[in-house]
């Protein structure tokens, strides 16, 4: 197995793709698999274009982003290409259109093509679009076809919050609303996954939810109880408070999902990133910058903790990181580096919810970093 | 990143415990996967709810397919987790995770899949429920389907519910077009749309049921009354959340009610407007109602006066009819009713006094199964009828003219008092003299006053049981029973007695009597009465002659009364007609027809009423022609008598001209007789020279220059030639022949 790592930033869509393409290519040889990252300030169709033009036959998996991630740190504006051959490496991949219509059975019908293709085992890498409605039932629908058998990982395209649209890629095309999917085998993979946050406050209940609006929290009006659970705050401030305290969900082996509030409604209700489900038992969080940077830490020593010496990184971390920790958000790409060493090459992008797998079982989180070393 | 397992527990459970209860199976697998897969890292798990060949697979997570999971269920491997629901009668649960079953991970598992129970449970129990209530729902809606009773519900005062078929139906629709349908889409028009939801908004306001009838148009346009009633359902603030409304189709009802009332109506009329008297009186004989007429009959001003009366009390009511009704027959009679017994017996309070004569007829009523409940008596008040019954029965057997007896009354009489017991029995027919003369001369009216004092004079002459009848036209007949001879031949005198006495106006009275009497019962009566009417003819003829003479002398005597012509005038005229009569060499037999002629000639102003005859003024052309008819009466007393019908033309036309201007007939010239001729100018000579009380006399010489003068046009030219000669002759001899009313008398 050869990986090749590219990125660029040339504000030409078209050569910022086929230079970074070109680079990732040079050290890969012809990939099999190609995985394409850009930021949202590029023509994503001139940029999927010019890629597709380098790599050639290899299968191709990506999503637009508002950051890209390499061992140089958070590119906010570029394209980031890993291309992986290798005789061993089977690929198959698949754009499932118009997810949000009925996320399940998107996620289903994802799976039965992919299933079609008779790879067995192997990492299935999951690009939805990030503001879709419930990315939680797509990956239940795509593992309910699939199984057990896969590992599990990607995370929510997503941009600067600035625009509406976000694209995935796949060989077959670019999409919005769209989920990219890849099933790969051939690549073993370990994967960390993790976040810091740490429950704060008493258990509740969410009474009332319906996708990712909130309504209710014990039978009141949720940003009521929120709010009265922070010392209480008026809604202006809610941004600054929602940054920095997210709710947890229990999760299986004592883990916790994190579940990021994005705006109040008018109705007193939250509107959250993923989807919470009625019904759930959440906790208020807390977390400092140095947990979450040491949490990033722990992730990335999981992920190295390999049989065998990484051969690429891929890195997934939450743009709500990269935006809460600003300049400190170095810090947590150093710990993830220093964990990795230098001679590893990384590719990732920042993201809007991330897929990783707890106890095998694939999960959205939020606010959270995914780590995945392959070998 | 993690917490306290004993703490992770709780929450746990605590999620666990948060389980919702989703209406749909799909929300409850999708929860149950969330949260299995979330708190416990189940990486396959299959819900199987029911038992035995109703079982079936609720939802599946991570199994490719359903033998899958039959295969892991009994290879049980120890990551595997297998509850049986309510020990396998609500169904299995199966989870599998990565790693081997702690104990904790069973604990948990247990309570997760207890919860599952639960809530499954609950879900059966629903179901149970619902289909109980979808089976209870849909037994009403068959039974509200199977009535005719229309039923439906409304949401709001505009918006239906739902409708049963019968509603459904009426309106041309089927059921599901009604659901949650606004009545502005249902009904034909706006119109019809506001005014039925006008109705609903009363209920909705006043909160309560209201009952309305309403014309309401059914779904092939026809005008149907309905009686609609809606009925509010409340929430639990008290406000109306729905409205059940019911209806039926009451337009076939109303419309007999409305014909019922009307037959009622028209039935009442007839009764209370009925010209029959009609009573209503119950089982027992009460007076129940009684209408107008019967009031009317009865004297009563007001119904409430005879409240109390009863049938049975009524002593009018004949005993034999009082039997008859109680034994169930209808009874039927006519009555003599006495209003003073009434009085009498205060039975009820009557203004009528006296009696009348009912017409009664009355019935039990009975039920069709033959119960008597009452009586109906109709009345009619016939005393009128019975008094022209009366009067009819008294006209059939007398004459209407004279007030006897008539030809069928005498003839029944006649057979019935043909017994030995009325022996003897007489007989005596009469026949009035003059009748026809009267007739002729007076007009009938006088003929009719003549046989009424002629019937007068015989009624008055006769006893009580005689039988004075009119025989017919002139003739009388009267029956005498147990009267000898002797008495009738007495009978006969003082009818004669009684017409000589009595007043000649216009004429004597005089009669023909004949008289018979049956002594032995073995006579015939027909005999005798063919005997009386020989007789009464015999006598007639015998005295024809004198009669008739006696009756125009009295008539000319009458008439020489009633003009004031003297006798002398009568004699100059006769003589002077004589006198030209021998100047034309006329034979004896024509100067004897000339000398009655001169006497007679003016017979016919007898019926010439006096206030024309009389009269000084100039006559109007009515009364002329009055005048002018003299002629013709005098013409028809001259032919009634065979003595003097030999002078009927000539008295005909003694106002006749030569010119032919004359009357009656217009005749000319010669065809006017001779003796007419002869008259006509010696009457005229004598009135101007004798004058009249309206004009003065003139003198011989200047009567035969007016005799002249018209000589040609009115008079016969040649004769006054002659009469005026005659006349110019000195020593005349007008005493040769002389012939006074008294010969008149005997020549007739």
């Amino acid at each position: 197995m050869q990986v090749g790592v590219g990125y660029n930033q040339e504000n030409n869509s078209t050569l910022a793709g086929r230079l970074a393409a070109e680079q990732a290519v040079k050290q890969s040889g012809e990939p099999a698999i190609t995985f394409l990252f850009s930021t949202e300030n590029y023509n994503q169709k001139l940029v999927f274009q010019a890629v597709k033009k380098v790599i050639g036959k290899s299968k191709l998996i990506g999503a637009c982003t508002s950051g890209i991630i390499t061992n140089a740190g958070v590119l906010e504006k570029g394209v980031g290409i890993c291309t992986i051959s290798g005789s061993e490496i089977q690929a198959v991949t698949c754009l499932q259109e118009n997810i949000a219509l009925s996320p399940w059975k998107s996620g289903e019908e994802a799976g039965k093509k992919l299933r079609m293709s008779g790879i067995d085992s192997g990492t299935v890498f999951v690009f939805p679009d990030g503001f879709a409605a419930n990315l939680s039932e797509l990956l239940r629908g795509i593992y309910n076809v699939l199984g057990p058998d896969f590992i599990y990982i990607g995370g929510g395209a997503g941009h600067n919050l600035k625009s509406f649209q976000t694209h995935q890629f796949t060989d077959q095309g670019i999409k919005s609303n769209a989920l990219a999917i890849a099933l790969v085998k051939g690549i073993n993979f370990q994967i960390g996954i993790g976040h810091g946050w740490q429950p704060a406050g008493q258990p509740m209940v969410i009474t009332k939810a319906e996708g990712k609006k909130v309504y209710e929290i014990n039978g009141r009006p949720a940003f009521e109880v929120y709010s009265e659970c922070l010392g209480g705050f008026d809604k202006i401030n809610f941004p600054s408070y929602g940054m920095k305290h997210p709710f947890a969900i229990p999760c299986v082996g004592g883990n916790f999902l994190i579940r990021d509030p994005l705006k109040i409604e008018e109705d007193d209700s939250i509107t959250f990133v993923t989807e919470v489900p009625q019904s759930t038992v959440v906790t208020l969080t807390e977390g400092t910058f140095d947990n979450l940077i040491t949490a990033a830490g722990e992730v990335a020593k999981t992920a190295v903790n390999t049989v065998k010496l990484p051969k690429i990184l891929f890195l997934f971390d939450c743009v709500s990181r990269y935006l809460l920790m600003g300049k400190e958000f170095k810090r947590e790409l150093k710990a993830v580096m220093e964990v990795i060493g230098p001679d590893i090459p990384v590719m990732g992008m920042l993201t809007f919810g991330e897929v990783g797998t707890f106890s095998g079982i694939p999960y959205f989180h939020n606010k959270s970093i995914v780590v995945a070393a392959g070998w | 990143m993690s917490v306290n397992l004993n703490t992770f527990e709780l929450f746990i459970l605590y999620d666990i415990a948060s389980f919702s209860f989703p209406e749909r199976e799909e929300e409850l697998m999708s929860e149950i996967i969330e949260k299995s897969t979330r708190l416990f890292g189940v990486r396959r798990l299959a819900l199987f709810t029911g038992e035995g060949d109703g079982r079936k697979c609720l939802g599946r997570w991570g199994f490719q397919k359903e033998s899958d999971i039959w295969r892991a269920v009994e290879e049980r491997v120890d990551n595997s987790f297998l509850y049986h629901l309510e020990k396998g009668k609500l169904g299995l649960l199966y989870l599998e995770q990565a790693s081997p079953l702690s104990e904790r991970d069973r604990r948990l598992y247990t309570i997760f899949a207890r919860r599952i129970e639960e809530i499954l449970r609950v879900k059966r129990l629903e179901r149970e429920q619902r289909e109980l209530e979808k089976e209870k729902s849909r037994e009403q809606r068959l039974l509200l389907d199977s009535i005719p009773i229309q039923v439906w519900y409304l949401k709001d005062a505009e918006t239906y519910g739902a409708a049963n078929k019968a509603h459904a139906e009426f309106l041309g629709k089927k059921k599901e077009e009604l659901e949650n349908k606004s009545l502005f889409e249902v009904a034909g028009t706006k119109e019809e749309a506001m005014a039925y939801i006008e109705g609903n908004r009363r209920v909705f306001e006043e909160k309560q049921q209201i009952q309305t009838e309403e014309l309401v148009c059914d779904g092939r346009g026809e005008k149907r009354l309905l009686s609609i009633v809606r009925t509010p359902g409340f929430d639990s603030n008290g406000n109306v959340e729905y409205v059940i409304c019911s209806a039926q189709d009451i337009t076939e009802q109303k419309q007999a009610e409305e014909a019922l009332r009307e037959n009622e109506e028209r039935f009442r009329n007839i009764y209370s407007q009925s010209p029959i008297g009609i009573e209503l009186y119950d089982a027992g004989g009460q007076l129940i109602d009684a209408n107008q007429a019967c009031l009317d009959i009865f004297g009563v001003s007001d119904i409430e006066e005879m409240k109390g009366f009863k049938l049975f009390d009524d002593p009018n009511i004949p005993d034999e009819a009082k039997k008859k009704l109680l034994e169930g027959e209808s009874v039927r009679y006519e009555a003599e009713f006495d209003f003073d017994i009434v009085k009498k017996m205060a039975l009820y309070k009557t203004i009528k006094s006296g009696t009348c004569f009912l017409n009664c007829l009355i019935t039990p009523l009975k039920t069709n199964e033959g119960a008597r409940y009452g009586f109906m008596v109709q009345v009619q008040d016939i005393t009128e009828r019975k008094q022209v019954e009366e009067q009819i029965r008294y006209l059939s057997f007398h004459d209407k003219l004279t007030g006897l007896y008539n030809r069928a009354y005498f003839e029944e009489e006649l057979k019935r008092l043909d017994t030995k017991r009325q022996l003897p029995l007489s007989i005596i027919l009469g026949d009035v003299n003059g009748l026809k003369l009267v007739n002729d001369t007076f007009g009938h009216h006088e003929g009719d006053m003549l046989l009424r004092r002629i019937a007068r004079i015989l009624k008055d002459s006769c006893r009580k049981e005689d039988i004075v009848a009119r025989w017919g036209g002139d003739e009388f007949a009267i029956l005498l029973p147990r009267t000898p001879k002797n008495a009738v031949i007495e009978v006969c005198n003082r009818i004669k007695e009684a017409c000589k006495e009595a007043k000649k106006d216009p004429i004597q009275l005089s009669i023909a009597l004949g008289a018979a009497t049956k002594e032995e019962p073995g006579q015939d009566i027909q005999e005798i009465l063919r005997e009386a009417e020989d007789r009464m003819y015999r006598h007639k003829l015998f005295r024809s002659k004198s009669v008739r003479s006696s009756i125009i002398s009295s008539l000319t005597k009458t008439l020489q009364e009633k003009t004031h012509e003297t006798e002398e005038h009568a004699r100059h005229v006769q003589e002077l007609a004589l006198q030209l009569g021998r100047k034309l060499e006329l034979s004896d037999n024509q100067l004897d027809e000339l000398a009655l002629l001169a006497a007679l000639h003016d017979i016919g102003k007898i019926a010439i009423p006096n206030s024309i005859l009389m009269k000084q003024d100039m006559l109007t052309e009515d009364e002329w022609e009055i005048i002018k008819k003299h002629t013709e009466i005098g013409f028809r007393i001259a032919q009634s008598s065979p003595e003097l019908a030999h002078i009927a033309d000539a008295i005909l036309s003694h106002h006749e001209r030569w010119d032919g201007t004359g009357y009656p007939r217009g005749l000319k010239g010669e065809e006017i007789p001779l003796n007419s001729r002869i008259i006509a100018i010696v009457d005229a000579y004598d009135v101007m020279t004798r004058g009249r009380i309206y004009k003065r006399a003139i003198s011989r010489q200047e009567a035969l220059e007016e005799l002249n003068r018209c000589a040609g046009s009115q008079f016969d030219p040649k004769l006054v030639k002659l009469f005026t000669d005659l006349v110019s002759e000195v020593n005349s001899p007008l005493r040769e022949r002389f012939f006074s009313f008294e010969n008149v008398k005997s020549f007739v």
